[in-house]
């Protein structure tokens, strides 16, 4: 792998998240689990806002969602004009350890999934879809960035 | 394939002989205060198996190695705001052209610590395992490793061929190899020789240490049935075809399998899954710079139950003949036993040098380890200061870390399998997971992970059926599991997982209950 991304839609993010009638919008990524044969993955977010009337509401912390794979990749109904690359430092490959800097990324994304554990967190203004907060690195619904890149 | 031996760089006396040399020109550099040196050669070799019964392949595939050797300081200097600590390394070079450079680059990168109190000192431990190693693996030749490699492969092979099991499926040899006889794997060798002196342990300390493992996993791919196998040892004497022939055998018991529905099981974990997420989640829980930093499940929770009252956990790095033993930490002090959770108590920690002072010397230790420090201070011994490089090796070019040696888990009552399994009646016996992790950070304890083969249905007490591979995902909480042991085998394997620095004797448990999700239907559509 080098650069593997999920390619820049036509859709505004803003616009993505207006849609929603009833959801969450995922922000910022922490480690993931994938499936042997990418079948199925879950993933936590840093962050968890619910959608309510388009609207982003409370936060939640140590949230995530799981799916299988093709399912959620078939659902796909809504892609942003926001895409953006992150550096990944290392690939994960072994054995031995070999690493390799490559890039995963992506813009806002939507489609469905199953939630998994949500705590409520204080109540704070959120950050919405392509916004940034001062000084603070735009966040993505990340769906496919591993910091630990896959292991063979 | 390089010949290792020659390629493994110098010998353990030449490492002494550097590092003496290396500690001399720091003590006559005038702003040093505490100096350490610490120099390593290290070798890795590897023998891939990769092997189809119905495809074009080796068997064997690309053995290969890779071998360093250098020096890294640890320099205390003397500076205007108080002393300040540096590190330095410097590959492929003893002499004292290569002591200057990693001199200049500790000295470059030196920083006031608050937390520092001084490089490691000796304590009233003594070091208890010596020529522990295998010279045979630590001069292996090519040859070697490649046998190495092919008796893991005539292992899983023979068993196969000898399977009636599969010879029914099959009917014929040539139908036997349409089967798709799979296996794949490593057989590594990690050789490891290291010289260690500083001010505050002014005699120059050597280790040499060898080990061998393996790890495969074994298909019959038309019938979708997968097993897995290992083995791990540290004489050449001692290494056979273990890991090959379970593999297979696992694969030909995996043939049938069958899905389960999403819901709570009762579940016994096998020696894999015990390490897995000991190397995951619990073992990381434990070690002392987790509750530094307030990263642990287990805050504030010294001397409390934090598991069943059968479950007890250790480390011991000091016991001759078992693969993660060391005669040293690369601390340079001694290896031995650290109980770390005893009859479900937490009673200790892992650590190095450095995060033990740090912790005890904390102003909010009270709080983070949920006692007195001077309570904690005898489980908080400096026994596990490593500097393992990913994949084996003590490298040379990284401060100490902390890292377990060989983890023992052990149950207060000990029972048999069957034992086990009568405990769960029916439920799963889950025997290897993959991508284990701490999905919503190690302090949450929440953690995920697939299991992909070497499963099956326990019903009526008894182990049933497969569980077909890649099925499910376990999503569930370490706390709740550990606090949820029903039981645990007095029979343990020494069991390594990827990217793991430690050997866990791993016994199976069963667990009250554990949450499990039916995923990738759509696969049998396909």
């Amino acid at each position: 792998m080098s650069n593997t991304v999920f390619a820049a839609g036509a859709d505004d993010p803003g616009r993505i998240l207006r849609d929603v009638e009833r959801g969450y919008y995922l922000a910022g990524h922490r480690i993931p689990s994938i499936a042997e044969s990418r079948e199925n993955f879950r993933i936590s977010a840093r962050r968890v806002y619910e959608i309510r009337n388009g609207e982003l509401g409370r936060l939640y912390r140590d949230g995530g969602i799981m799916s299988d794979t093709r399912d959620y990749l078939t659902r796909i109904d809504g892609v942003g004009t926001d895409f953006r690359l992150f550096p990944i430092p290392n690939c994960g490959k072994g054995q031995p350890m070999q690493t390799k800097r490559l890039g995963n990324g992506g813009p806002t994304m939507r489609s469905r999934a199953r939630r998994r554990r949500l705590m409520r967190q204080p109540r704070r203004p959120a950050c919405p879809p392509g916004a940034s907060r001062s000084g603070e690195t735009p966040e993505r619904p990340s769906v496919e960035a591993s910091p630990a890149g896959p292991r063979s | 394939v390089t010949t290792p031996a020659a390629a493994l760089g110098p010998a353990t006396n030449d490492l002494a002989r550097a590092a003496r040399e290396a500690l001399d020109l720091l003590h006559a550099t005038p702003d040093v205060l505490e100096g350490e040196v610490f120099a390593a050669a290290n070798g890795q070799l590897l023998a891939r198996v990769a092997y189809a019964s119905h495809l074009p392949s080796n068997g064997l595939e690309e053995p290969k190695s890779t071998v360093s050797h250098g020096l890294g300081l640890q320099v205390v200097f003397r500076g205007s705001d108080g002393p300040r600590i540096g590190f330095g390394a410097e590959p492929s070079d003893l002499s004292p052209d290569g002591v200057r450079r990693a001199l200049a680059k500790a000295r470059t990168g030196a920083v006031h610590d608050p937390a520092f109190v001084s490089l490691p000192r000796p304590g009233p431990e003594r070091r208890a395992l010596w020529r522990y190693h295998d010279p045979r693996l630590l001069d292996l030749d090519d040859e070697e490793l490649v046998a190495a490699g092919w008796r893991v492969v005539t292992g899983a092979l023979r068993t196969f061929t000898a399977s009636s099991r599969l010879a029914e499926l099959a009917e014929t040899e040539e139908g036997l190899r349409r089967l798709g006889l799979l296996l794949g794997g490593d057989v590594t060798i990690v050789q490891e020789r290291v010289a260690i002196v500083s001010t505050h342990l002014p005699e120059v300390q050597t280790d040499e240490t060898t080990l061998i493992t393996a790890a495969t996993t074994a298909m019959v791919e038309a019938m979708d049935a997968k097993g897995s196998g290992w083995s791990t040892g540290t004489r050449l004497d001692d290494f056979t075809d273990e890991a090959g022939v379970e593999a297979a055998h696992a694969a030909i018991r995996a043939l049938g399998g069958e899905r389960v529905r999403s819901g709570r099981y009762r579940v016994v974990l096998g020696p894999q899954p015990v390490t897995d997420l000991l190397n995951n989640l619990v073992l990381p829980a434990l070690h002392a710079s987790s509750f530094y930093a307030s990263t642990t499940p287990f805050l504030g929770r010294f001397g409390q139950r934090v598991a069943a009252p059968t479950l007890s956990i250790y480390d011991h790095g000091a016991l001759p003949g078992l693969t993660g033993s060391k005669g040293i930490t690369c601390e340079g002090l001694p290896t031995g036993r650290t109980e770390l959770i005893t009859d479900g108590i937490l009673t200790g920690l892992l650590t190095n040098w450095y995060e033990a002072q740090r912790l005890l010397r904390d102003p909010r230790a009270r709080v983070k380890l949920g006692v007195n420090p001077g309570e904690a201070a005898r489980g908080l011994v400096a026994r596990n200061g490593f500097r393992f490089a990913a994949g084996g090796g003590r490298s040379f070019a990284a401060r100490p870390g902390t890292a377990a040696t060989n983890v023992f888990v052990e149950g207060r009552d000990g029972v048999s399998l069957d034992e086990l399994c009568r405990r769960v009646g029916d439920g799963l016996y889950v025997g290897r997971i993959w991508y284990t992790y701490p999905i919503n950070g190690l302090q949450a304890g929440d953690f995920t992970c697939t299991v992909i083969g070497d499963s099956y249905l326990i019903r009526d007490g008894r182990i049933a059926v497969p569980l077909k591979a890649n099925t499910v995902r376990i999503s569930d909480n370490v706390t709740s599991v550990l606090e949820g042991i029903l039981g645990v085998t007095t029979e343990a394997k020494g069991t390594t997982v990827w990217g793991g620095d430690e050997v866990v004797y791993a016994p199976s448990i069963a667990i009250a209950g554990l949450r499990v999700d039916e995923i990738a239907g759509f696969v049998e559509t396909l």
